[in-house]
């Protein structure tokens, strides 16, 4: 899993989180940090109830991190994030969240950050 | 602690700051519709696609018993009280005492009375004390449980226990102004303070999910919201 890119196109970046800056960041707000989230998610369970498994966990690390930074991230910074992303989120949507946030839509946002930069698994290999 | 006895302090606790404390919070209630209002439009369910096929409207039906008896009992399995029924229980308690116990004090009603000349029911002392018990009770739960379990400490920052303290502290100095417990005076000024400090913050920390609740389950669609929805997000 490599990335094409070494230097990653912050004014694209910022303009996507711009994009969706009002829903995400009202997302980020509302999550109360409750982490009721974490038994409806089968990874979670599954990997001996890894607090990283868990989607509010996923959300904060992914999306969080890339709206505190203000979109100035490194390919390193997209790379864990693509591990948090791909490989620890299926999109199942089988999420429940008590407020009604949509967790794999953020998911799903924080995966087009990422491709957009060309940092994605390569399922190729 | 000579500032928190001067009458002045007082004075201006118990009316400016007051004042300010619900304007800024009716002003921020209001900027959060509004920015609802702008992140959402109305739903259009043909082109959404969205039929109405909820499972209880079709199980209604007299053959179905048994159905509807199974998908009732595995329903609330896979709800929250049956997930976690303890924090979920605990949860319910302290929003009721939360929201109730503040609302329908007769020593808050005697003020309302005064200011405005209105005021609502009120409940016995002992029962407000013992509602305040309770709500301590299960802010303590809640500390414990963001301290000790991994999962919610992997989540939890220093903003988290900030505002647990906010919504904690006008209870505990109500209470040990309602039972005199060291000066009066001052004990009475800090919880007016912490009162109108938790109000101001509501809306714009993670406090306003009391807005954004009622949004979530009423005004969207989405799994546990009642009826289908009148409003989507924008895409």
């Amino acid at each position: 899993m490599s990335a094409s890119k070494t230097v990653v196109d912050v004014p694209a970046v910022q303009a996507r989180l711009k994009k969706r800056a009002g829903r995400n960041k009202l997302a980020l707000t509302l999550c109360a940090h409750c982490s009721m989230c974490a038994d409806s998610c089968f990874l979670y369970r599954s990997k001996g109830k890894d607090p990283e498994y868990m989607p509010s966990h996923k959300v904060i690390n992914t999306v969080g991190r890339l709206y505190k930074k203000k979109g100035r991230v490194t390919i390193q910074d997209l790379e864990e994030m693509r591990e948090i992303a791909f490989k620890r989120c299926v999109l199942c949507m089988r999420c429940y969240c008590p407020l009604g946030l949509n967790i794999p839509e953020m998911i799903g946002f924080a995966r087009s950050v990422c491709r957009s930069q060309g940092v994605y698994p390569d399922y190729e290999k | 602690m000579v500032l928190f006895n001067d009458p002045a302090v007082y004075e201006f606790v118990r009316g400016p700051l007051a004042s300010l404390a619900f304007m800024v919070c009716g002003l921020g209630f209001v900027f959060q519709i509004i920015r609802f209002r702008l992140l959402t439009k109305n739903a259009d369910w043909p082109s959404a696609g969205y039929p109405d096929t909820r499972p209880q409207l079709l199980l209604r039906q007299p053959h179905t018993f048994r159905l509807r008896l199974m998908y009732a009992f595995i329903g609330v399995k896979s709800t929250a009280i049956g997930r976690q029924p303890v924090m979920t229980l605990v949860s319910f308690v302290f929003h009721g005492c939360l929201f109730f116990a503040p609302l329908l004090l007769v020593g808050h009603n005697i003020l309302l009375n005064e200011s405005f000349g209105v005021s609502l029911f009120s409940l016995s002392e002992k029962t407000c004390d013992r509602m305040t018990v309770l709500f301590m009770a299960c802010v303590l739960f809640f500390l414990m449980r963001r301290l000790f379990l991994a999962r919610v400490r992997a989540i939890s920052s220093f903003y988290d226990y900030l505002v647990l303290a906010l919504a904690f502290m006008p209870f505990l100095t109500g209470f040990l102004a309602y039972h005199q417990i060291y000066n009066y005076r001052t004990i009475i000024i800090l919880h007016m303070f912490s009162g109108e400090l938790m109000i101001m913050a509501l809306p714009y920390t993670k406090l306003m999910h009391a807005i954004y609740f009622f949004f979530m389950r009423f005004v969207l669609p989405g799994e546990s919201s009642f009826k289908r929805g009148k409003r989507v997000w924008n895409t």
